[in-house]
């Protein structure tokens, strides 16, 4: 369980707020997802709860622990982390890539191969063809099938996304999303997950999170969002999709 | 196919030590790179890392670039305090520390800022992050770096010679000093082959790197394999090249330790005299003794031999009083022979432990030539002689001749006049610039073989402006005492050589290309002085 109270984040040494008075629970084994536009603050709670940042004020604590107790190292490998656009090392191999988080902490070349094949085979990459390719010779759909078996290669206990699939084509999107549905039944863990957009959102979260311009505006589950929107952006956000819908109906 | 007999001939002649120069040299820009390599990463790991820290930091290794090669030579031998390879190798490492420190600041900040924060957040602690992901990164802009220092290091390396530190600037060195272009070329040639050498090497470690770790095929694999390892072959060679010689590098290093050995290291300045005197003091002493002895020759100034013998890494070298009285002493200026041999004499043994033998009849002092023609023209016969006319006539001087207080200042001083125009001329183009009428009078050295090859007349300096240059022999007092008898094996030379002679021998070897070893042979065995038993060759 991750709790998040009353946390704020500047970058400026208070001038200005990428982040303000943020409270917010996720509960073990569900998947949270934060939506919101881009300078919404949604990436930088991510960043919060891995400890790549600190908060400027405020409380995170993780399993009823403060965060800060944790040896930052160690926390940020017992979180898969799935980043947003290039996170994955163009010098190394797919398998390498994978396998980052065992070799860090010491785990034997063989084991590491072998974990890697297991994890591309659960990500439905066949582990033959791809494990000596390098990040440049694959599709940016395959490139993040690879991030998410790196993000899952330690087997943690929570895992982080940042829009991971923001840069790809609706179809391949689409097939990742089912893909990611059909994880989350398989290994039933804490996701956390970043997306701008709201159909994404709705499809994959078991609650959501509304973020605009460093607030959190609203959380709730689908239903809740729909049926109760508390502010003007809520309500906006999930309006767009029904507007561009009909827009297209109009078309045809 | 001339041209391919005397190259073939040129290098049969000097193989075997063109083999240990480039030993030498592959030593002297491997040693000094890797130092940079070891010194400059850490800083440049630190410049990117820390902002604070890179404008300062490259702007001290950028303004260690920007000293002069020599001068920096120079200064690290009077901090250092040693001749040899030392200095040289800290020399050529601080050159090559600007662009090894520059590329591995730029290849780290070049590196995304995604792809750290990916590191990070994988829970990489800084110093895997280093080890597994920016430096593998950047290594490409880092080893660009490294080809230009080591290639750039390789150039500047044929410096290292003016110091003693071997090398192929050994030849370049005494190709000017005897004016002989086959030695020049000898030592030029060959350092920029070796430049190309080391680039391509490089670059192919570049490409094997690169390539190793893409490599599907077996062949490929292996071919990267090899390309990787280039560099260190060229250093292999270098290093057998140099260990398989004695009396390169390594000596030079080792210096003063070798003392114990029945060895004596004879020095001798990078110009023909000093050859070829050295020379025939090594080998009398070759077939009168059973010593061992080694040669030094071409260190690159006054201040520099005398230093090697003042710390005991030369035993001994030929020195002209005047030099003595005026370089190394710093005395004020005198002009009887006899009292300047006493004063240096004494001054010698009491501040530094250096004896001086007897001197030979060789006056090198400084004179003022003019072609025979003009002096018989003008009647013109003694130094006030010009003294009407001077300010119509065009000079050609050395810079040294110009600058020293012993040398055109001192003319100015005793004889009241001073020349219409003054040009700074090197000394092998001063001749002919005097033979072909291009200037009316120049300096000249009184044993130099140019005068008489370009039938040049001598001014008798009859005021006595020039101090004299009486050369000796110079030996360490120890050595003397080890080997008494070294003056009465020296002697019969100071009976046989004066100026005339000497002009003669010099022409031999600057104009006839003779190298100073036949020539002084010849002398010697022309006096009969080789008879007892020679050993050597």
């Amino acid at each position: 369980m991750i709790v998040l109270d009353n946390v704020s984040k500047s970058f400026d040494g208070g001038q200005s707020y990428a982040l303000r008075n943020v409270s917010l629970t996720i509960e073990e084994g569900e998947t949270f997802v934060l939506v919101g536009t881009s300078g919404s603050g949604k990436t930088t709670i991510l960043r919060l709860i891995n400890r790549l940042i600190e908060p400027t004020s405020g409380r995170i604590t993780l399993d009823g622990r403060d965060l800060s107790d944790y040896e930052a190292i160690a926390l940020r490998r017992n979180m898969g982390y799935v980043f947003q656009g290039i996170g994955l090392f163009p010098h190394m191999t797919v398998g390498q890539n994978v396998a980052i988080g065992l070799r860090l902490t010491g785990i034997s070349a063989v084991r590491r191969d072998a974990r890697a094949r297991e994890l591309l085979e659960l990500v439905e990459l066949e582990p033959e063809a791809y494990v000596n390719r390098f990040p440049a010779e694959l599709s940016g759909g395959q490139q993040q099938r690879v991030a998410v078996a790196r993000a899952l290669a330690t087997d943690p206990d929570y895992l982080l996304m940042d829009e991971p699939f923001g840069a790809l084509d609706v179809l391949t999107r689409e097939s990742l999303q089912k893909e990611v549905l059909r994880l989350k039944e398989k290994i039933r863990k804490t996701i956390v997950f970043v997306t701008h957009d709201i159909v994404e959102a709705f499809l994959l979260g078991d609650r959501v999170g509304v973020c605009d311009q460093g607030r959190l505006d609203q959380v709730g589950t689908k239903r809740e969002l729909v049926e109760h929107p508390q502010t003007d952006f809520v309500r906006e956000l999930l309006a767009r999709p029904i507007e561009q819908l009909e827009a297209f109906r109009e078309l045809r | 196919m001339n041209l391919f007999n005397h190259i073939a001939a040129v290098v049969e002649q000097h193989g075997a030590e063109l083999w240990l120069r480039t030993g030498e040299h592959i030593m002297l820009t491997g040693v000094s790179t890797v130092a940079a390599i070891v010194i400059g990463i850490p800083l440049g790991i630190f410049a990117a890392k820390r902002d604070w820290a890179e404008r300062p930091l490259l702007a001290t290794v950028g303004i260690l670039q920007t000293v002069p090669s020599l001068a920096m030579l120079a200064l690290l031998l009077t901090m250092i305090g040693r001749i040899g390879a030392l200095p040289a190798i800290i020399t050529l490492s601080l050159y090559a520390l600007l662009p090894i420190v520059r590329n591995t600041a730029t290849g780290l900040r070049g590196i995304a800022p995604q792809i750290s924060e990916a590191a990070r957040g994988v829970g990489m602690t800084p110093a895997q992050q280093l080890s597994l992901v920016d430096m593998p990164l950047a290594l490409p802009v880092i080893v660009a770096g490294v080809r230009t220092a080591a290639v750039v290091g390789v150039g500047i390396a044929t410096l290292s010679a003016f110091i003693g530190a071997g090398g192929l600037g050994q030849f370049i060195n005494r190709g000017l000093a005897l004016s002989n272009t086959d030695l020049i070329l000898l030592g030029a040639v060959p350092s920029a082959l070796l430049a190309l050498a080391v680039d391509g090497s490089i670059a192919a470690f570049q490409w094997g790197v690169e390539t190793r770790r893409r490599a599907r095929e077996q062949s490929t694999i292996w071919a990267a394999r090899v390309a990787t390892a280039l560099p260190a072959l060229i250093l292999i060679v270098g290093a057998i090249a140099y260990v398989s010689t004695s009396g390169g590098l390594f000596a030079a290093m080792q210096g003063s330790s070798r003392e114990g050995q029945a060895t004596l290291r004879i020095g001798a300045k990078n110009f023909s005299e000093s050859e070829i005197l050295g020379e025939m003091i090594a080998q009398l002493i070759e077939a009168k003794t059973d010593l061992r002895v080694e040669r030094r020759f071409g260190f690159g100034g006054t201040m520099i031999v005398h230093g090697a013998l003042e710390r005991g890494q030369i035993d001994l070298y030929v020195e002209y009083t005047g030099t003595a009285l005026t370089t190394i002493l710093d005395a004020k200026t005198m002009t009887d022979p006899n009292h300047v041999f006493e004063y240096v004499l004494d001054a010698y043994a009491k501040r530094f432990h250096l004896i001086w033998l007897k001197p030979f009849k060789i006056n090198n002092t400084y004179a003022l030539a003019v072609t025979a023609e003009n002096a018989r023209a003008h009647k013109w016969t003694t130094i006030s002689d010009l003294v009407t006319e001077a300010a119509g006539l065009r000079a050609g001087f050395t810079p040294e001749y110009s600058q020293r207080p012993d040398g055109y200042p001192a003319l100015r001083n005793t004889y009241g006049f001073a020349f219409g125009q003054v040009f700074d001329l090197d000394a092998a183009l001063m001749y002919q610039a005097v033979a072909r009428d291009e200037v009316d009078v120049v300096s000249a050295y009184a044993t130099d073989g140019r005068i008489d090859a370009y039938n040049l007349y001598l001014l008798k300096d009859d005021r006595h402006a020039f101090p004299p240059y009486f050369a000796a022999p110079v030996v360490r007092e120890a050595v003397l005492k080890a080997h008494p008898e070294l003056p009465e094996i020296l002697a019969p030379l100071s009976d046989l050589l004066d100026d005339k002679t000497m002009r003669a021998l010099n022409w031999q070897v600057d104009g006839e290309k003779t190298s100073p070893r036949a020539v002084a042979r010849a002398f010697l065995q022309s006096k009969d002085l080789l008879a007892a038993a020679s050993k050597s060759e």
